[in-house]
């Protein structure tokens, strides 16, 4: 039995070794073979997906976009033991960097590097998946004649605008642009050649994109817009944090401008200033800088306040005086280097939505909801009268007060609530008062088949020339949108539309203003919610097209994009200087127009 | 277009899930006309003169192969082409190339006075496609987008 035993194993050891002598003699030697080829995008950082090659034979063929090729890492499957060497280098898949600019080959070897096979790997270009126009231009030097200066596009999904001059001669002018590497760019079926092909741009010229096999295509829009002038951002008020309801305004006696705004009161408790916060402060713009004529020089505000200025270039600024119960308006003005009270106390009820406008140093007129009337307050120089209109039929409880005026006559434009008087929705009223008694341009009225006045969109101004502006919000043309309306009170005493509705669709936040330039030149200036980062925007009306302008976008200011509602404020001077102002994290922007 | 897309998409979905209700299910290919701001109708001023840009719309899947949609442009009794306007887009079709799903389709508003007891609309009206598996206008009985009314206004 022992011996067995020891026969059974000497057998089995004597089997083992036989066998792995036979093993040594039978090395699996693969013969040289590529089966698949790759660029990963984990790999590649200029890819941003996967491109697999197709591989026939020797032949290695791989479609990449318009990227730089010269440092690309393949990845790649060849037989088990195979050795890949390029230019003699050893390849490691998904490691070693090859420059692939051109056609580079792949030696396959077997494991002893004997029976190469080369494999060819030839890179060519893929169709563009996105085709586009990336950069538009009018360049001056192949546009001497008609513009003498190069004017860049702002594309913006498929339309691109180009600002030119009111007087440019746009019939013959050369474009320059770019597009992806393979792209065809075609008008009306003709090939175009950047910086070469003349085209009339009176209409809009479609510039269809197409891709190297024509599987995709992109038509883009280029419209050329006629500017009056130039927009400019101006330097950024932040030496004080500024609360809502900043407004700019310019003195019509030295054309400099003026901002009355409340002192914003940080979140964080250790940055606030007791003594400061929420108080008024004023300053002017002089030579290109801020400088203050007022801190911290009233009560503490309350949640509604406004500025204006007389003829004679008198702030007057009037606020819901939050240290007094109730919280009841309060006016003061600014004489001799100081600022004084000329009124308290105008109401009996806590007011809102308060507004003023000064006819004269001696006739200042006040507008504001209290106890869901309207109330008014007018002071004459040594007294103040207060009580409502008796002229805006049934005192509707306001929504929204707004005022301008001249040197002649007062203007109120108000906003009434939902169904406040005779049913109807939020109906608005434009009330003139001419130093001595109310009158009503127009009153409870809601455009024939809107739903309501938008109760956004609104404002009211006063031309230079003593016309009354208003722009409002409806959706009489479309059910489904509200747009912006501008209409002007004529001497004849109707209301005349200038121009179609602007093309914007309101949103919800879209606290607009309206501005009269000297030459009568309408403007309105919005926030855009639409676009992303939100902008400021203003159009014009063209007065030789009778069409309003392609909106100027006065951008997002330094990026900080504002929050609810940014608090416009438009004005111009008398010499067609246009001035915007905005709020951002409670710092004032600014953008010039001339 | 992406958002059509989906909207199509999701109440295709919310019909389906209500069957029980028999909604009808409008899931088909179609072309619409519409302004800038997706309106059916519009005004113009009588003293407008500028070049106004309308759009043909498409829904429907990715394609490989050219689309055509015709269009007429017709206006009532109270204005005249060449006068009161004049149709920038010629030919009376717009073609769409593979991946485009927007077409711009102009007119060009000129000055002219009009008589506000007549008929001063101008209509753009989708007349057809090829090929003719399209809706004209949105699907359902209402065919909204099928034509779009530009009325033309002393303002």
């Amino acid at each position: 039995m022992q011996k067995n035993r020891i026969w059974v194993v000497v057998a089995a050891l004597a089997g083992a070794v036989a066998l792995s002598v036979s093993c040594q003699e039978k090395e699996i030697i693969n013969p040289p073979s590529l089966t698949a080829f790759s660029f990963k995008a984990a790999d590649n950082a200029v890819l941003s997906e996967d491109y697999v090659a197709t591989v026939t034979g020797t032949e290695i063929n791989v479609a990449l976009p318009d990227v730089d090729k010269s440092a690309l890492v393949a990845t790649f499957t060849v037989a088990e033991g195979n050795i890949v060497k390029v230019n003699g280098a050893v390849q490691n898949s998904g490691k070693t960097v090859n420059n692939f600019e051109s056609a580079i080959t792949y030696v396959v070897m077997d494991s002893h590097e004997e029976n190469p096979v080369s494999y060819k790997v030839n890179v060519s270009l893929a169709p563009d998946k996105h085709p586009a126009l990336t950069f538009f231009s009018f360049d001056g030097d192949k546009n001497a004649k008609a513009l003498g200066k190069t004017l860049v596009g702002e594309i913006k999904g498929s339309e691109i605008g180009v600002a030119v001059p009111q007087v440019a001669d746009i019939t013959e002018l050369v474009a320059t642009f770019s597009t992806g590497a393979g792209n065809k760019v075609t008008v009306n079926g003709v090939e175009q050649v950047s910086g070469v092909t003349v085209n009339d741009f009176s209409n809009p010229v479609d510039y269809m994109v197409t891709n190297l096999d024509g599987s995709v295509n992109a038509i883009f829009s280029v419209t050329l817009n006629r500017q009056k002038g130039e927009w400019t951002a101006a330097p950024t008020y932040e030496a004080v944090p500024v609360h809502a309801g900043a407004r700019i305004l310019v003195n019509p006696v030295d054309d400099v401008p003026f901002v009355a705004f409340k002192r914003h009161q940080p979140t964080e408790a250790d940055a606030r200033d007791p003594e400061k916060d929420e108080k008024m402060y004023a300053i002017k713009f002089v030579d290109g800088a801020w400088t203050s004529i007022g801190e911290a020089f009233s009560d503490k505000v309350g949640s509604d306040y406004d500025f204006t200025l007389s003829p004679s270039g008198t702030p007057f600024i009037a606020f819901k005086n939050g240290a007094v119960s109730p919280q009841v308006t309060t006016v003061m003005t600014y004489a001799g280097g100081a600022w004084s009270t000329v009124g308290e106390n105008i109401g009996t009820a806590a007011t809102s939505k308060i507004h003023l406008h000064a006819i004269a140093d001696n006739k200042v007129v006040v507008c504001q909801i209290m106890s869901n009337k309207t109330f008014v307050g007018i002071w004459d120089g040594s007294s103040w009268t207060t009580g409502g209109i008796d002229a805006l039929e049934g005192n509707p409880r306001p929504y929204e007060i707004r005022m301008a005026g001249d040197g002649a006559n007062a203007y109120m434009f108000s906003i009434n609530r939902a169904k406040a008087l005779n049913e109807v929705n939020y109906g608005h009223n434009v009330m003139k008062f001419d130093g001595t008694s109310w009158s009503g341009l127009r009153q409870n009225y809601l455009r024939e088949g809107a739903s309501q006045t938008s109760i956004v969109g609104y404002d009211i101004t006063v031309a230079p020339d003593g016309t009354v502006y208003l722009v409002t919000g409806d959706n009489a043309e479309n059910v489904e949108n509200y747009h912006h309306r501008v209409e002007k009170y004529n001497a004849d005493g109707t209301w005349s539309q200038v121009g179609s509705t602007i093309d914007y669709v309101l949103s919800s936040r879209c606290y607009s203003k309206i501005a009269v330039a000297p030459d009568g030149t309408v403007f309105v200036a919005y926030p855009n919610e639409t676009v992303t980062p939100k902008t400021i925007e203003v159009v014009y009306f063209d007065a030789a097209t009778k069409q309003w302008s392609a909106p100027a976008s006065l951008g997002n200011g330094d990026g900080v994009e504002y929050t609810g509602d940014p608090n416009l404020s438009f004005v111009f001077d008398s010499k067609g200087k246009g001035y915007v102002t905005w709020l951002e994290d409670s710092k004032l922007l600014m953008y010039t127009f001339e | 277009m992406k958002l059509k897309h989906t909207i199509l998409l999701a109440a295709a979905a919310l019909l389906t899930g209500c069957a029980k209700n028999e909604l009808p299910l409008f899931d088909e290919p179609f072309v619409y006309v519409e302004t800038s701001t997706g309106a059916n109708v519009a005004v113009v001023g009588a003293d407008m003169k500028a070049t106004v840009t309308y759009y043909i719309g498409l829904s429907c899947p990715a394609f490989t192969d050219p689309i055509g949609v015709n269009f007429s442009v017709t206006c009532g009794s109270g204005l005249t082409e060449g006068v009161d306007y004049e149709v920038v887009t010629p030919g009376g079709t717009v073609t769409f190339l593979p991946g485009i799903w927007r077409m711009p389709l102009r007119i060009q508003w000129k000055e002219h006075a009009i008589d506000e007891s007549k008929d001063n609309t101008v209509t753009i009206a989708i007349t057809g496609t090829s090929p003719g598996t399209f809706t004209l206008g949105y699907p359902g009985p209402a065919a909204k987008g099928s034509k779009l009314v530009i009325t033309k206004k002393n303002l």
